[in-house]
Order: C-alpha cells, then sequence, then structure tokens
C-alpha cells in the first residue's frame, strides 16, 4: 500500500473512532482530502461495512475538512440504505421469531442484532445476516421447519445450515462459540451450563426472543473474531463490534472472570494483543476493557490482516483473485489459512490446528 | 398535505439532504440537497399535516420577512417538492 493509501487508511480509522464513540476526530493533520481520496475512504468503509459509523464520524470533522457536496450525497445515500436494510432485517427476524416459537422452537440469537443494540445508534450498524442458535434438541425440527418454508437449505462446511427468509440470510448454527479444540469446548459448554448465573442465554426476555448473557456475547465475540483471523481475515466492524460490547457492558459482567475464561481457554496472549488493538486503533478507552492491558503486545501483524481482508476477508486481494468455482474456493480457504500460519502459531496454535482439520473433514463430507 | 414518510433529513456540516429510494427498483435513489430554511422548513412540518398558509406564517416569523415575499417562495418550494414526489397531496 503506496503512502497516500495509507493516508486514506489511517484518516478511515481517525474517522471511525470519532463516529464509534461519538467525538471530535484525534488526528486532524490527515484532513482535509481531495475527492479522490474520500471516494477511496468511502470504498474502504464499504468493504469494512462500516459506512454508517464513518458517517458519523465525519459529522464530527470540521466544516472546512469536510468531503464536497457530491461526495457528500454518496454517503447520504448509502446510510439511508444502510438504515432501511437494518430495519428490514429487523422486521424479517421478529417475523421467523414469531414462526419459529409458533412450532415451539426458541433459538438464541447470536451477534447481529443483539451487537447492534450495543451501539449509539443501532441502525447505523451494517447488518449482515441473521444467525440462530439451537439446542441439540431442536436442531431437526429447525432445520425441517426452514426447509419447508423456503424450500432450500444448504448445509455448510462449518456444520451449519443456511438458507433465505424474505430475502434475508439465515443461519442455524449447532455451535455456540466459535471454539474447535475439544477440550476447551467442554470446558466452556460445562461453564456456561452448570451455572444459572452465566446462563447461555440472558434471563431476561425481552422482546421475546433469547439474546446470550452478557459473558457470554463477549467469549462468543472474541473467540468468533479468532476464527476468522485464522482464516480468510476480519473486518473492522466486527473489532467495533466487540469494543462497543465491551463498553456497553462493562458494568454488567466480572471482567476476572472473562480473564480466567480466557486463560483457560488458551487465549490470553490473543486477548491481550486483541484488546491493545482495540484502544490503539478502535479507540476503545482502556478503562473499558474487562481487565488492565498485560504488558505490551504488537498489534501490527494483526492491524496489517485486518486492513487486507475486510469485511470476513471477503476484500482480500487473494480472495477475489481466487475466482468462484468449487475447488477455487477451497483452495483459496486453504492458503487464507497457511497465509495466517506464523500468527497463528503465536496466538492461537492448537485452535489453528483443530480449526483446519474440522474444515478439511467439512469439505471431504460435502 | 404531509411529506412523503419515511424520509430522513440528513445533515452534514452545511450540507442538508433527503434521500428518497425507489422502492421498486433499488439501484434508483434520489438525493435532494435542501438550503438551510429549506431544511428548517422540512424539520417544522415532520410527520404532521400541513397548509402552505401554516409553512407561510412560520417562516414569517421565524425570518422576518413579509408575508407576500415568503407566500411566494414557500409556494415554490413545496411546488418543488410536488413535483419530486416529496409532498402528498392528501
Amino acid at each position: 500500500m503506496n503512502t497516500s493509501q495509507d493516508r486514506e487508511y489511517q484518516a478511515l480509522l481517525a474517522l471511525l473512532r470519532a463516529g464509534l464513540w461519538e467525538k471530535a476526530v484525534d488526528d486532524l493533520t490527515l484532513f482535509p482530502l481531495s475527492d479522490e481520496q474520500w471516494k477511496r475512504v468511502y470504498t474502504l468503509s464499504c468493504e469494512q461495512t462500516v459506512s454508517g459509523i464513518i458517517y458519523r464520524g465525519i459529522s464530527h470533522l470540521p466544516e472546512d475538512m469536510m468531503p464536497s457536496e457530491m461526495e457528500m450525497i454518496r454517503w447520504a445515500a448509502r446510510v439511508d440504505a444502510i438504515e432501511r436494510r437494518s430495519k428490514r432485517v429487523n422486521h424479517t427476524l421478529n417475523g421467523l421469531h414469531n414462526l419459529l416459537v409458533k412450532h415451539n422452537l426458541h433459538p438464541i440469537l447470536q451477534k447481529g442484532y443483539v451487537v447492534a443494540q450495543m451501539y449509539a445508534n443501532p441502525l447505523l450498524r451494517e447488518s449482515g445476516d441473521i444467525d440462530l442458535w439451537f439446542q441439540p434438541q431442536e436442531w431437526d425440527a429447525a432445520r425441517a421447519l426452514a426447509s419447508t418454508i423456503t424450500g432450500r437449505v444448504e448445509s455448510m462446511a462449518d456444520g451449519c445450515s443456511l438458507y433465505f427468509f424474505e430475502g434475508i440470510e439465515i443461519e442455524h448454527h449447532r455451535k455456540f462459540f466459535d471454539i474447535q479444540n475439544p477440550a476447551k469446548k467442554h470446558y466452556l459448554y460445562t461453564l456456561f451450563e452448570a451455572d444459572e448465573n452465566r446462563a447461555m442465554y440472558a434471563k431476561e426476555r425481552k422482546e421475546g426472543i433469547n439474546k446470550p448473557s452478557p459473558l457470554a456475547n463477549i467469549v462468543l465475540q472474541n473467540t468468533h473474531i479468532l476464527k476468522h483471523s485464522l482464516g480468510l481475515g476480519i473486518g473492522l466492524r466486527q473489532l467495533c463490534d466487540l469494543a462497543r460490547t465491551y463498553y456497553t457492558l462493562s458494568d454488567v459482567y466480572d471482567g476476572e472472570q472473562l480473564k480466567t475464561i480466557y486463560k483457560k481457554l488458551g487465549l490470553k496472549r490473543w486477548s491481550n494483543m486483541l484488546h491493545s488493538f482495540l484502544v490503539e486503533h478502535i479507540g476503545l478507552e482502556p478503562r473499558y476493557l474487562p481487565y488492565q492491558l498485560d504488558g505490551k503486545e504488537p498489534t501490527t501483524q494483526f492491524a496489517e490482516i485486518v486492513k487486507r481482508g475486510g469485511n470476513f476477508g471477503q476484500h482480500s486481494q487473494h480472495r477475489i483473485s481466487a475466482g468462484d468455482g468449487v475447488w477455487s474456493r477451497k483452495f483459496n480457504t486453504l492458503c487464507g489459512f497457511l497465509r495466517s500460519l506464523r500468527f497463528a502459531i503465536r496466538y492461537a496454535p492448537l485452535e489453528f490446528g483443530y480449526r483446519i482439520s474440522e474444515l478439511t473433514i467439512g469439505q471431504l463430507r460435502r | 398535505m404531509r411529506l412523503k414518510p419515511g424520509l430522513t433529513l440528513r445533515e452534514m456540516g452545511r450540507v442538508n439532504m433527503i434521500v428518497d429510494a425507489n422502492a421498486a427498483q433499488v439501484n434508483l435513489t434520489n438525493v435532494y440537497s435542501l438550503n438551510g430554511i429549506a431544511a428548517d422548513v422540512w424539520r417544522h412540518i415532520g410527520e404532521q399535516e400541513f397548509t402552505i398558509e401554516q409553512v407561510v406564517s412560520y417562516v414569517c416569523e421565524e425570518y422576518e420577512v413579509d408575508h407576500d415575499t415568503a407566500s411566494k417562495d414557500v409556494a415554490a418550494l413545496i411546488d418543488e417538492w410536488t413535483k419530486f414526489g416529496l409532498v402528498i397531496n392528501e
């Protein structure tokens, strides 16, 4: 990436921090930008699915540093589309949930809508798919129902079911946490299922939809980011999600308990690096971290993964050039893992090994 | 008459914009730029039903402009919004 492109990415990060925390832009030396540079910032924000946050960030710039009117029109149209899509996804979620409850199915909603509520303006968080976790005894019935109402349910390599309902992508998950190591997985499920106070889902069922408990929500997001970081890549939006979650839930969970969980999962070093990244790049104030940073863990390699990958690695150069064929995609996934090797060995070697085995078995089964 | 429901006035610095997405053709989105007074009028009307005379009174009060000038300007503004489908005559 040349210097000009790096400046645009740095401008994106400065606007992201301003928009995410609704505060003044912390580095004005990056501005003003030319129309061409604003176009690039716009493209980057779309690739990283953070346009709504950047839009808010722009509004914190001094007026003489804002984009031209023509450029602003582009942002306004994008933000309007994001809001409309969020409303549509919320509407679909309610409809689908009512249908599931009618059939005596009670999934826990993961990420998406739950995480959006952590933001100052939930509608400006770009909505992706709807992720639902089902208990083992409900799994088959949920899949059968999905098949009946949509006609087509696809099985993915990681074991989840995928279909479209009212044009929105829905995923049914068997696994609540993105952890492959069987011993660690067992530890997590035992921990969350054994104790009422640490239940996997919140007991208060606002709006009738089961949501993860604060602690489960945080572990879910952390391991989800790890999973994608070890594969094709992760984007800024998922990191904003975790930062906003730490901030919003800071008073309602026990940071020391979370530290113990991370340690037992073998994710202490990984989490320390992730927390450093949230502070340095996303602008989370250290006091909102679950516990104090344990020394200085360099974030350079992870920052490069985030910059390169965009939203779940969908905009990685490697991914774009790999083509759309089945074998190309499989090869592409494998290459993604191999590129992450050095990173994985430092932060989650065992998890990386288990993940490769799981994906290989999953691909062979399909 | 009333403003078309579902439209949000978006402000970025001095620029005020209304985005009107065409539901039938998702790729067709119109963005209208409003000057400061027009944006103020838009905000004032909000979701309520309104008459031109009500808007004229508001403009006269807020901007110390004579009734005839305000009537002419407001009529032109509402006419333009109606033409673009931003105002619904019920």
